[in-house]
């Protein structure tokens, strides 16, 4: 059984734009990390985005089961971390690439005072892990209608 | 002659991608968080699997504070030789994970042959 990665025929153009692409993402972040030389726990890439009612922050889990995520706030440091396990092949299988990575994965974040701390909700669907992060009511900006009158 | 169509938007690799042969099946594990299994398109054109997954459209004006995770649908085409039965291939999409079945053709499969004493 072979089964190998496609491969474009001669494209001077193409490659010129696709190595345009591979150097404008060579500092874009990798899809996992780690900490250090001696962390031994990934650190997925995260997303932060703010509105005026909300931070929220997506991190890519792909193949990590709901009870495998701990999303918990602690003195406003929010901590994500889990578990991510591997199907079971079997020894008998014979694998001819592995480039999933499994085990512990760990990112902390420190909030602004601004969060509601007690509101955050989180959910995890098609891998994709979305935190909620409501802010405080008296950090919204409000608009203040004024009537004016003759 | 066959003419092959090339996708040119902006897209990434499917990451941690696991292969492995087992009871005469190959399996494929592509990881594609953020893909709805409606959106995953899988196709046999000739000798080449092309496997492509859509991220759900997200609304462009949002506020960025940190921006970490690669963006792009997810593209990857894979070139697969005779003895993969192409009508026999299953796919199936949980937790943003693609798992795709390629089944053998019955004629390449290992047999045994029973050796009778004469």
């Amino acid at each position: 059984m072979n089964l190998t990665n496609w491969r474009r025929g001669l494209d001077p153009v193409g490659e010129l734009s696709r190595l345009q692409n591979d150097i404008n993402q060579l500092f874009d972040y990798d899809y996992t990390g780690n900490g250090g030389l001696f962390d031994r726990t990934v650190s997925p890439a995260l997303d932060v985005t703010e509105d005026t009612d909300n931070f929220t922050v997506y991190m890519d889990l792909p193949g990590v089961e709901e009870k495998n995520v701990d999303v918990s706030i602690a003195s406003n440091v929010l901590t994500i971390k889990g578990t991510k396990e591997l199907p079971e092949i079997g020894e008998e299988a014979k694998i001819y690439r592995q480039e999933e990575w499994e085990g512990s994965f760990q990112r902390t974040l420190s909030l602004p005072q601004s969060v509601d701390t007690q509101k955050v909700s989180a959910k995890l669907t098609n891998g994709v892990l979305t935190v909620v992060l409501p802010k405080r009511e008296e950090v919204k900006p409000k608009q203040i209608k004024v009537d004016v009158s003759k | 002659m066959a003419t092959q169509e090339t996708y040119t938007g902006r897209s990434v690799r499917p990451v941690g991608n696991m292969c492995w042969e087992k009871d005469g099946k190959v399996m494929l594990r592509l990881d594609m968080p953020g893909v709805d299994k409606d959106n995953v398109d899988i196709r046999i054109e000739n000798d080449q699997l092309i496997i492509h997954g859509t991220r759900a459209k997200e609304e462009e004006e949002k506020n960025y504070v940190l921006r970490e995770r690669r963006r792009g649908d997810f593209h990857q085409v894979f070139t697969i030789d005779e003895t993969v039965d192409r009508e026999n291939v299953d796919a199936h999409m949980e937790k943003g994970v693609l798992t795709l079945t390629l089944n053998m053709q019955e004629e390449v499969k290992p047999r045994k042959v029973e050796v009778k004493a004469g």
